[in-house]
């Protein structure tokens, strides 16, 4: 009895050995997935890279659209084919990306480009850039911010910085006698949550807002998912979709509660 | 004392010429007549006059209903349906709610005239705020206007030419029972509850999502002007039905209109609150909704809804396919497309998707199919950029396109890819099947079909959630094709993605390479692609309704030539279709248009 106990428990140890280390057998090892989804509105076997797609449905025909990041332009152009009767309003800081934005969307009426950051205040401030962990790729200068990295980082190293000017965005609407906001899409690279606190009356009348969203504390006081979540809901937003790389980003629509109650609840 | 008389009674006739809003006309000025009605022929026992409604542009559907029809002798009035495409802005305003004070605000759609073209209608989303503004339900479309105005104006011809009792079909249905049964069940019900004592009686069981699957209502719908608080909606008048006997049983809330016997009380109940109330949700959302409303329904399908059929409402809409330009078809489908949209060889719209990259990779697969007729199946065939291509760059080839309209994300896929045909009615080798495919669907291919070359692009991950469903539809289209190219991605379905790097390198397999999935610099989407070689001795499959010669697929034959249309502007299928009338039936193909006629 001992005997056969042993060989199986043996047997069965073999069988978990073949199948960790997939060998002779052709095993198959499922791997965990890259993507997950929370919402309402979508799924984890889709995703959407542009969440753009789903604001249309809460929106006029004619928003007023302000996309905060908008590197060089392929997700405002997206924004202005969707609301070809809407005003879009796209802020990009970094003078590069912005010739390049200024260039893609020189052919649609109903986009302008503005050369600011997005920040606490109006004035100037420095823009960290990003260019990747030896700091040679200006490839990857889109993931500038206003923020420095994260100093506990083990890859930290000190960003070179332009000076860049910024604005309020309660400040710039007033100034440019916009009364309101539809849809507000914000790629800020960790500063999302502190534009937001900022623009209070931006946020009293906006309908859909679409966020970056970070698992990770990559940027100093940079802003982590559960604390933007945290403030929409207290002014008055539903989460409606986020897709998201688990422990690392994601992007998150949230939609006016009273919009989301009248079509879930 | 008479001049007293006279200016009070003077007051009260202005006062209530001045609270009645002249601004708007009524719902029943849009009512349309039913013309050319003949009283014979369009009756059954118990049933004084049978109506079935149909687009003028969709002969069709009529037709393909009359067939089924015919059989047993039943010849419904063709009621010519109110295009709800073609209603101008002053009646789709007029036909509306209008917000008052005391109603419920919600999220709404309106319309609005495009501020560069009047003629045509914008859809604009509102939180209702604007009183004596018109609202409709969020996200209806045109198309269910006209459709609820079809039913209402057939209700009121129904009332005026005083009959007893009326069928109204819907042009997409199905029988599944002899219709004459209904005459019997008719008798039965009037006996148990009593015969004026029921006003709707549904022909079917629910709405039909597949065989013997129905899609089952769980509520009333809101309306700004109706109470909503959730225990009247989900109290029992809509959501509790009781079994009667083993034909009938009560009906609450449900979607479908398909196929209603309406006694006249029910035409007096659902007139009243039409025109009462205008029109606020789709027609089958409101039909529960009339206060006092007796509906019934049964245990089984005698005449219900064809399944997968083309709907003409659609939150898009559907112009006339036929009569589709580009410029409509741009309007039309106004949001992100997926897929570089292909019209006589010229990308008219990009999509937010690589599709030349991928192209550029399967060239060399169907390269060495030149000079020799082929089969390609585009599984998943999105706005058909592949299959249009290679129908254009190989005229040699004959592809079936399969796509549908339900799923979550890629709503309207189904609708696009029609109009995209006709807008490519210059290929001849073209051919869609409108279905959501399951693997049943792949078995009846694989017992009846066969491709020389497979296309299934980020597909299968979306067919099935399982693994293990996943695995059998990748065996399904092992065997169904000679070359099976599959693409999965970096970041969906990774499980399946993993799946199949780990299949590629058990079988014959090629890999293709790796490319860039979104247009978006910033996206690292990228999807694999891998070319699955297989030796399979199926290719003489066929139905008995004709032979197939052996190898490539041949020029010509039996079932081919009777395939080919000689109706004038219509497309005809190809010269060498790839698949048999009876496949194209079977899953409901829509285009050629002539191929659904032949039957």
């Amino acid at each position: 009895m001992v005997v056969i106990v042993r060989c199986a428990l043996l047997f069965l140890t073999l069988v978990i050995a073949q199948k960790v280390s997939g060998i002779s057998s052709g095993t198959f090892d499922i791997p965990k997935p890259v993507y997950k989804f929370e919402g309402i509105l979508g799924s984890t076997s889709e995703i959407i890279e542009n969440q753009n797609s789903l604001a249309p449905s809460f929106l006029p025909y004619n928003p007023t659209v302000i996309e905060i990041g908008s590197d060089e332009g392929a997700g405002t152009i997206t924004l202005a084919a969707t609301y070809p009767y809407g005003r879009i309003f796209a802020f990009e800081p970094h003078p590069r990306a912005f010739a390049v934005l200024q260039e893609n969307v020189k052919a649609c009426k109903n986009v302008s480009p503005i050369n600011r950051a997005i920040n606490n205040a109006t004035g100037h401030a420095k823009l960290y850039l990003y260019r990747g962990k030896n700091n040679t790729d200006r490839g990857l200068e889109h993931l500038s911010s206003l923020l420095p990295i994260f100093k506990s980082d083990s890859n930290a190293f000190d960003n070179p910085s332009i000076m860049v000017p910024c604005v309020n965005l309660d400040d710039w609407c007033q100034l440019n006698h916009i009364d309101h906001v539809d849809f507000l899409r914000i790629d800020a690279e960790g500063l999302e949550l502190q534009i937001l606190e900022n623009s209070q009356n931006v946020l009293k009348k906006a309908i859909v807002i679409v966020v970056k969203t970070n698992f990770r504390q990559l940027r100093e006081n940079g802003a982590l998912y559960p604390d933007i979540k945290q403030f929409l809901e207290k002014n008055d937003f539903e989460m409606l979709a986020h897709w998201y790389c688990e422990d690392l980003q994601g992007e998150a629509t949230f939609v006016r509660k009273a919009y989301y109650d009248s079509i879930f609840r | 004392m008479k001049l007293f008389k006279f200016s009070i009674v003077f007051s009260i006739i202005l006062a209530i010429l001045f609270s009645y809003d002249f601004s708007y006309a009524k719902l029943q000025d849009h009512f349309k007549k039913a013309l050319g009605k003949s009283n014979n022929n369009h009756a059954m026992r118990n049933i004084d006059f049978i109506y079935m409604i149909n687009l003028d542009r969709r002969p069709e559907k009529y037709t393909l209903s009359m067939k089924y029809l015919d059989k047993y002798g039943i010849k419904p009035y063709r009621f010519s349906a109110v295009d709800g495409w073609k209603l101008s802005l002053e009646e789709i305003l007029d036909v509306g709610v209008r917000f008052k004070p005391g109603m419920t605000p919600l999220l709404g759609t309106t319309f609005v005239a495009d501020p560069c073209n009047s003629n045509k209608l914008i859809t604009s989303h509102e939180f209702m705020q604007e009183y004596d503004k018109t609202y409709f339900v969020h996200c209806i479309a045109p198309g269910a206007l006209g459709c609820a105005l079809s039913h209402i104006s057939v209700l009121q011809d129904a009332y005026d030419s005083g009959y007893e009792t009326v069928l109204v079909l819907e042009d997409d249905i199905e029988i599944v029972r002899n219709p004459h049964l209904l005459s019997d069940l008719i008798d039965e019900l009037d006996s148990i509850v009593g015969h004026d004592n029921w006003d709707v009686l549904f022909t079917d069981h629910d709405y039909r999502i597949g065989v013997n699957t129905y899609l089952p209502a769980y509520g009333a719908c809101k309306r700004p002007d109706m109470d909503n608080r959730p225990e009247e909606r989900y109290s029992d008048k809509y959501t509790k039905t009781v079994t009667i006997n083993q034909n009938f049983r009560t009906v609450a809330a449900r979607f479908g209109t398909t196929s209603m016997i309406i006694r006249r009380s029910g035409i007096i109940k659902l007139l009243e609150f039409a025109k009462e109330r205008n029109i606020y949700l789709p027609y089958d959302l409101e039909n529960y909704l009339v206060p006092g409303i007796k509906r019934y329904g049964l245990n089984y399908d005698v005449i219900t809804n064809m399944l997968n059929s083309l709907s003409d409402i659609g939150a898009q809409g559907n112009v006339t396919s036929e009569k589709i330009t580009i410029e409509s078809f741009l309007q039309k489908y106004s949001h992100q497309i997926y897929q570089d949209v292909l019209v006589k060889n010229q990308i008219i719209a990009p999509g937010t998707d690589h599709c030349a990259l991928r192209y550029d990779l399967i060239k060399p697969i169907l390269a060495l199919y030149t000079n020799k007729n082929f089969s390609v199946l585009d599984l998943g065939a999105a706005q058909g950029y592949f299959s249009f291509s290679i129908a254009q760059e190989f005229p040699q080839s004959s592809c079936v396109m399969i796509e549908s309209n339900n799923t979550s994300y890629y709503a309207h896929h189904g609708d696009m890819l029609y109009d995209l045909c006709f807008l490519n009615s210059h290929l001849q080798n073209i051919s869609y099947l409108h279905k959501r495919v399951n693997l049943s669907d792949l078995s009846y291919l694989n017992e009846h079909e066969h491709f020389d070359v497979i296309i299934a692009f980020l597909v299968v991950h979306l067919m099935e959630e399982t693994l293990q469903e996943q695995i059998k539809i990748i065996e399904s289209l092992l065997t169904l094709g000679d070359n099976l190219i599959i693409e999965v991605a970096n970041d969906v379905g990774v499980v399946h993605t993993s799946y199949v790097e780990f299949l590629s390198t058990k079988l014959d397999c090629q890999y293709l390479g790796e490319v860039k999935r979104h247009k978006d610099p910033k996206s690292t989407s990228t999807g694999k692609l891998f070319w699955f070689r297989t030796k399979n001795n199926n290719k003489k499959k066929r139905s008995s309704s004709g032979a197939r010669p052996e190898g490539l697929y041949p020029d010509h034959g039996e079932e081919a030539q009777r395939a080919v249309s000689n109706q004038k502007g219509a497309p005809s299928s190809t010269t060498h279709p790839a698949i048999t009338r009876k496949t194209f039936l079977q899953l409901n193909g829509v285009y050629p248009v002539n191929f659904q006629s032949k039957i």
